[in-house]
Parts: C-alpha cells; structure tokens; sequence
C-alpha cells in the first residue's frame, strides 16, 4: 500500500540504465475490515435478581476483640480512653499500610474496616464526654476547648522548662 | 492536605532527665537517618511514583515518619526539661543551648544542620524505592545504636516501638518494589526494563 502516487516513467529510466530492470510495484489491495453486524440488545429481565460482579473468596468473620492492654494504675479516664483510642488507631494504621500493597486482601481489609469503624466511634465519644476535639476540625461548646487539657509533647501542663 | 491530631502515636517518655541522651537522640530529629529526612523524602518522591501502591505506602509512611518526628522531639522535650547550667555544661550542650535553648531543632549529634542533600529522589521508581529501604534500615540501626547508649528502660521502649516501625516500613517498600517488577519490570525487544506508561506510548507513536 503506498500513499505516494508511483509517477516514474519507466520507459525513460529503462534507456538510461539498460542493465537494471525497472518493474512498476505491484500495487497490494488495502483489506477492509467487515463491519459487524449489530445484534439487537436484549431488554433485562426485571424479575431476576442482579448479579453480583466480585465475591470475595475468604468468608466474612466476626472479628473477636482482643483483651485490653492493662493501663497504668494511677491513670485517669481520660487517658484510658486515649490509650484505646491509640490502640486502635495502631491497628488501622498498620492494617492500611499493608493494604497499600495488597489492596485485594479481603481478611485483612475485614479488620481494618473493623478497627476503622471502631475507631471512629471512640473518637466521637472521647470528643463528647470531654468536650475537647482532637482536631480542629470538631465541634466543641462554650468555648473553643481544643487548645485546653495539654498538649502531647507537654510533660506537665503549664510547666516552662 | 493534612490533618493534625491532638495526640501521640504512641505515649512518647523518658524516665528521667538526660541531657547528653537528649542531644544523640536529636540525630533522629534533624540527622542524615532521621524522621524528618525520611518524611521529607518520600512525601517528595510521590509525584515521580507512576503505581498507585507506590504513591499510597510514600504518602501513608511519609505521613507516619512525621508523627515519629513528633514522638523524638517530645523524647527530646521530656529528656531536657529542667536541666541546669551545670548540667548543659557538663554534657556539651552549652553551644545548642545559647542557639537553640530547650526547643529541638533540625541538627544531628555534631551540631551540623539538616541539609536537603540527605534528600534523595531520581525520579526513577525503583531506585527510589531501593534508597527507601535502605533509609529505614540506617534509622534501624540508628535506632539500636540509640538503645544501646541508655540505660532508661523507659525511654528504651519508646526507641524500640519505633524501631519497629522502621521495619514495617522497610517490608511494606519491598513489597511495592516487587509489585512493580512483576507488573511492569518486564524487559522488551530492545533489552530495557519498562518504568513509564508515558515511555511506552511514546514508542508505539514511533
């Protein structure tokens, strides 16, 4: 197939150069592909039921909650929640990280949705028995809480070195 | 973007005050192997990471190394808290005083500043990822050699939790490295290893 039209003329270039044969190119026939034929769709049936596209292989279980980590003796409310809440933000980070490679591992996403569900409940009843929001993206009342109750790099508050 | 929680990742502490620990300690603040070399290097290597797992694990751990930072530098704060004149004198931490006085700042053990040099990305993705490993196993035995220097048992389990961290990190890297060989590090015609979408279309336009 050429795109350039052929406009040698052969008979010119035959009496200059007798010893080499000039023969036109044959030209090869473009092949065009047949087009399909358009099958009428088939409407859906609305009494069957929708096929579900991906079934994870590994059943879904109940996680079972691991025993408590004992806190210090003398420590406050405040800081056993927190404690949990570490906990468990440990166990959604780590979960997620490894979920960043295998994202198709449907065991280990189970937990992390477990811990992250978890984890979000924690966060919403530390935030509302203390009134102190871990971000400032929360919500508190009478009066901006978030910069009260110490901050974590503090060892005592309201202590200068 | 970021959001800042009011909270440690894990409750940093010292049992008592150390200033001259508190000053090798800093080396995993500012240091060639610290944290905030670590962060600043994968954050930054994200936007030549043409795999979607590269780009998750650079953003999640660079994310992680920073509240490690946070950790040592509280380390650092609880180490230093309520040291005297004496005591800075005695362990060589005048000099940083008068910079610096108690509040961390981005050195390593010799005073020298943090410096982008210790900053590595090629814009390749397996040769970052391969400086990422090798990253997390200096500040592994930066780590250890930390550990060995104290006696605390208190702050040796606050070291230990994040040299396990550097661990997790380093497995979770090798994993994207073999992820990514075994999708795109097949060799072509020509002998090359293939990195890029972007490579690949340029030679079918050829």
């Amino acid at each position: 197939m050429s795109f350039i039209e052929d406009t040698t003329d052969y008979n010119v270039m035959r009496e200059l150069m007798p010893e080499r044969e000039f023969v036109r190119k044959p030209e090869i026939p473009i092949k065009v592909p047949e087009r399909p034929v358009r099958q009428p769709e088939k409407k859906p049936d609305k009494n069957l039921k929708p096929e579900i596209p991906w079934k994870p292989e590994i059943p879904w279980k109940p996680i079972k909650p691991k025993p408590e980590i004992p806190c210090k003796p003398d420590c406050t409310e405040q800081e056993k929640m927190m404690q949990r809440i570490a906990e468990c933000q440990f166990m959604a980070l780590e979960t997620a990280l490894y979920l960043d490679v295998n994202p198709d591992d449907v065991c280990i996403l189970n937990k992390h949705n477990y811990y992250s569900s978890m984890l979000k409940e924690m966060i919403a009843a530390y935030e509302a028995k203390f009134n102190t929001p871990l971000t400032n993206y929360g919500a508190s009342e009478c009066r901006w809480t978030y910069i009260d109750g110490g901050w974590p790099w503090v060892k005592c508050a309201g202590e200068r070195c | 973007m970021w959001v800042y929680q009011k909270m440690l990742q894990y409750p940093a502490k010292a049992g008592y005050k150390d200033v001259r620990m508190a000053r090798n300690i800093l080396t995993q603040y500012g240091g060639p192997n610290g944290e905030s070399s670590a962060s600043m290097q994968y954050l930054n290597q994200r936007y030549s990471m043409p795999y979607d797992e590269g780009r998750a694990i650079l953003t999640d751990v660079g994310t992680e190394e920073m509240a490690h930072m946070e950790m040592v530098a509280t380390l650092f704060n609880q180490l230093i808290c309520g040291a005297t004149k004496d005591e800075l004198i005695e362990n060589g931490f005048d000099a940083y005083y008068v910079e610096h006085g108690c509040n961390p700042f981005y050195v390593d053990t010799a005073s020298v500043p943090w410096d982008a040099k210790y900053v590595v990305a090629t814009g390749n993705p397996e040769v970052d990822l391969y400086q990422d490993m090798a990253s997390e196993q200096r500040a592994k035995a930066t780590y250890e050699n930390l550990v060995k220097m104290t006696d605390d048992p208190v702050l040796k389990e606050t070291l230990r939790y994040l040299r396990e961290r550097e661990i997790v990190h380093f497995q979770r890297f090798g994993e994207v490295i073999r992820v990514i060989q075994e999708r795109y590090g097949k060799r072509d015609k020509k002998g090359r290893i293939r990195y890029y979408e972007l490579e690949e279309a340029a030679d079918a336009a050829e």
